[in-house]
């Protein structure tokens, strides 16, 4: 394994930015056992790149630090080892640039659907109106009504919550988004509507993506590039770019592209060698 | 979650997380349909009761003197309606709850969000509250008498004593119960740590300090009552004590019924404004 994957292909348009949207500069990362004190590595030397306007899943065994990586991203901890650089800044702290999509849909259930929607643009301190035009403006892109905007989120369905999800994901107009396994709680109909949804508002707005995901359908499908972690502590196995043209419909990747299912098999393949002996 | 999790707030805890299930537009009076009959055996239960409460006093099964028939409970409640002894009584009463049940929950809600909000804090105070709030504080009442002085003081003291516990713990359990999922967006999304509290922590606590409101109500009551009873001059505590060393037992429960009364529109009240106030949650039962 070399020390440093680039990711770095020339994305689809053919622009190249300078520099990337994110590095992950020999990122090794250990937790401490609060009660007994013992370190458990979670990352161990992980390096690569993401060019700006990417879309990356990672995808990995289960406690391979996938997780990790995303919090060390966002600057929520710090790493033991190496840095990780945004926009070619270390990240030291907390960014306000970066856009989060949990797995869960964390709407707050005392806020209406547009004051959810609404709700990084208010803690960012834009005026109210201003910002209730944005987020009727994604609420109008994710197919939500104006009789549904006022509702509470207990009334809506959990496809719909998660679409409002969505919807706040980009109301910030981050650069950078990252995703925590944000479609695993959907049923399978209703993630490949959500996935779709995604993609569509993806595509026009371009920002840098980071999902991380145990699904690898999901991650073929969405992704341009999907990094493959070994098993905890993780690092990076293998680096696959996904050639599938955009854009691209998720219902029609899974039932009828043999390239999709080849990236299927091949990734499927790798992650089976990283299975924790049973 | 420690320990301080108070058991009367069992009933709201389930509550104030939103449930997994999505409750798909299901209308909040759908529960209360069929109310007429309900409404119908509700009366009926009153009648029964009533009843026998009548035959058992007019029979004598019970000594008159101990028990005094409804009627003779209305008379007197009528009479002492009319003569202004009960309004007067009940306006002294809900004026030592009312003022000791806004310095309870102020100080209460203010000292639970304040240990709330530190970790470290919680676990000092923990062991604290759980003392304090296992005390029974009622017991506190002849005490207060001497520091307080037998007016309105003692009143509202064992008022606070009671409904600032019922407000710390509740507050302080709501405080820490916040979904981490919540925060942790907060936070990534440059929340400071002022929106933090006003955005995310407090709406999450609300429901738990009005539940507490809620009970709060009802102890403050109560606790006034109580409070007129040990040489108390004025109020519903004192009426039944003056009443019942007179064996005037029909004069007693005129008393009781009359808090009864005052402790349902409360409580109604109460019932209106979570209502109103929390209307963002799922419909309930």
């Amino acid at each position: 394994m070399s020390m440093k994957e680039a990711v770095a292909v020339p994305s689809q348009t053919g622009v190249r930015e300078s520099e990337p949207a994110v590095v992950i500069d020999r990122v090794s990362h250990s937790f401490k056992n609060s009660r007994t004190g013992v370190l458990k590595p979670a990352l161990r030397d992980v390096s690569f790149e993401i060019p700006s306007s990417r879309f990356v899943a990672v995808v990995g065994p289960s406690g391979c630090g996938k997780s990790t990586l995303l919090n060390l991203i966002s600057g929520l901890v710090a790493p033991t080892e190496g840095e990780v650089r945004v926009n070619g800044e270390v990240v030291s702290g907390v960014r306000r640039d970066i856009g989060y999509m949990p797995s869960s849909d964390s709407l707050l259930p005392w806020r209406t659907v547009r004051n959810n929607v609404a709700f990084p643009l208010e803690l960012a301190g834009m005026d109210k109106k201003e910002r209730l035009d944005r987020a009727d403006e994604l609420l109008e892109a994710v197919g939500l009504g104006t009789d549904s905007r006022d509702l509470y989120p207990h009334a809506l369905s959990q496809g719909m919550r998660q679409r409002v999800a969505i919807a706040r994901t980009f109301t910030a107009h981050s650069r950078i988004i990252l995703m925590d396994e944000p479609f695993s709680a959907l049923d399978a109909q209703t993630k490949i509507r959500v996935q779709e949804l995604f993609l569509s508002i993806w595509d026009r707005e371009k920002p840098t993506v980071v999902l991380i995901t145990h699904d690898v359908s999901e991650a073929v499908a969405l992704a341009d590039t999907v990094v493959v972690f070994t098993k905890g502590p993780g690092t990076v196995d293998r680096v696959i770019d996904v050639g599938l043209p955009r854009p691209r419909s998720v219902e029609e990747l899974l039932f009828d592209s043999s390239e999709f299912q080849g990236h299927m098999r091949d990734i499927w393949k790798s992650l089976r060698n990283e299975e924790p002996n049973e | 979650m420690t320990a301080t999790v108070p058991e009367f707030a069992v009933g709201t805890t389930a509550q104030s997380s939103p449930p997994k299930k999505p409750a798909r537009n299901r209308g909040p009076r759908e529960h209360r349909g069929a109310g007429w009959r309900v409404n119908l055996a509700r009366i009926g239960v009153v009648v029964v009761i009533l009843l026998v409460w009548h035959i058992a006093a007019t029979l004598g099964v019970v000594n008159p003197i101990l028990l005094p028939s409804p009627l003779a409970v209305f008379q007197d409640f009528v009479e002492r309606m009319i003569d202004g002894t009960l309004p007067a009584s009940v306006g002294f009463t809900l004026r030592s709850a009312a003022i000791g049940f806004v310095i309870g929950m102020v100080v209460g809600v203010a000292l639970g969000f304040l240990i709330g909000l530190s970790q470290t804090a919680t676990k000092i105070a923990s062991p604290f509250i759980t003392i304090f709030n296992a005390m029974p504080r009622i017991a506190l009442a002849p005490m207060f008498v001497l520091w307080f002085g037998i007016g309105l003081g003692s009143g509202v003291a064992l008022v606070v004593s009671l409904v600032v516990f019922i407000a710390l713990t509740n507050t302080l359990a709501g405080a820490q119960s916040v979904e981490r999922n919540q925060l942790t967006l907060a936070r990534l999304y440059g929340a400071s740590r002022a929106q933090m509290i006003l955005k995310v922590i407090l709406p999450a606590t609300v429901p738990w300090i009005l539940a507490a409101g809620h009970l709060a109500l009802a102890n403050a009551l109560s606790g006034a009552i109580v409070s007129e009873m040990f040489l108390g001059q004025n109020g519903l505590g004192f009426l039944i004590v003056t009443s019942s060393g007179l064996f005037n037992m029909a004069g007693v429960f005129a008393a009781i019924f009359m808090a009864m009364i005052v402790a349902a529109i409360l409580d109604w009240l109460g019932s209106m404004l979570e209502t109103y106030l929390l209307r963002w949650r799922p419909p309930q039962l």
